[in-house]
């Protein structure tokens, strides 16, 4: 998989992360690491492009969701500890408060692969879904 | 059941899981299903297979056997393994409702595999090894081509 960035301008400066390949278990920590690198030097809006990720399985939803969280101002477990840290995480909510700082942008394929595993998972609920990169640079 | 299609892996490590993603592609598409409904098999039996080497075998190589073929209205992937007895299909149901903060992460894989089939079922082999198999109806399917069309598959 490779990754790409760069950086979109509507009221605010978005990270533009673009994914090229499957987004599996040999490479969702490449995305967590990437989202981290972006956020220490200053990115605090994020937008992940799955059009180009033919595969997605439930690693890239951990990695999408730890940097949903990461951009929200989370502390993440250092990726060293493994899949086991990632489970183990957990941390206090503030109720109704709703992610506002990573969105993504697929297919507008509702068949498509990728939209399928977020529907399924519900994570399209949490995460926005956009189809059109120029709207969701605008809507941050 | 038609002749299954085979691939054996003596040593499967993560990076082979894209072979296997392929492997069951490019067979359910050969027996008939539509991309989308080999799709589905591609999820359930990469989470499956993940799951074997990531946690079965501790992320060491360790064989994993795929076979795809034809039984009645669908499409049937087998997936076995050596590693220590796991049944996903008796796993609870995640809490799709909970919020980023609260969700744990991961557990979604089991998740993927129960419902992007139609049947999901566990047999362990003896003291350790898992037999799972994945079966897909293509005349549910509402995206099924009338006439599925001849394609060849690597070995």
């Amino acid at each position: 998989m490779n990754i790409t960035i760069e950086h979109g301008h509507g009221r605010v400066t978005v990270a533009i992360v673009r994914l090229e390949g499957d987004l599996d278990a040999t490479n969702y920590e490449a995305l967590i690491a990437r989202g981290r690198e972006l956020y220490d030097a200053g990115s605090r809006d994020i937008l992940i492009d799955l059009r180009g990720v033919p595969y997605m399985g439930s690693s890239g939803l951990v990695a999408l969701h730890a940097v949903a969280l990461l951009f929200e101002g989370e502390q993440l477990p250092d990726l060293e500890s493994g899949w086991e840290a990632h489970h183990a995480i957990a941390r206090s909510v503030e109720s109704g408060r709703a992610q506002e700082h990573t969105k993504l942008l697929a297919s507008a394929d509702p068949a498509d692969s990728v939209r399928r595993v977020l529907s399924r998972t519900g994570m399209d609920r949490f995460i926005p879904v956009a189809t059109d990169e120029a709207a969701a640079i605008a809507s941050f | 059941m038609s002749d299954p299609l085979a691939l054996r892996l003596q040593a499967a490590r993560l990076d082979d899981l894209a072979r296997i993603r392929a492997f069951v592609r490019d067979g359910a598409r050969a027996l008939g299903a539509s991309p989308e409904a080999a799709g589905d098999l591609v999820i359930a039996v990469d989470e499956a297979a993940t799951n074997a080497i990531r946690h079965g075998y501790r992320g060491r190589p360790g064989p994993i056997g795929v076979e795809v073929a034809r039984e009645g209205s669908g499409v049937l992937v087998r997936l076995v393994d050596d590693a220590p007895v796991f049944d996903p299909t008796g796993r609870p149901a995640p809490d799709l409702d909970l919020p980023l903060e609260t969700r744990p992460f991961g557990g979604m894989g089991i998740h993927l595999m129960r419902v992007s089939v139609d049947r999901l079922v566990h047999r362990s082999v003896g003291r350790s090894g898992n037999d799972l198999t994945f079966f897909k109806d293509l005349a549910t399917d509402p995206a099924q081509d009338v006439a599925p069309q001849e394609r060849t598959v690597a070995g």
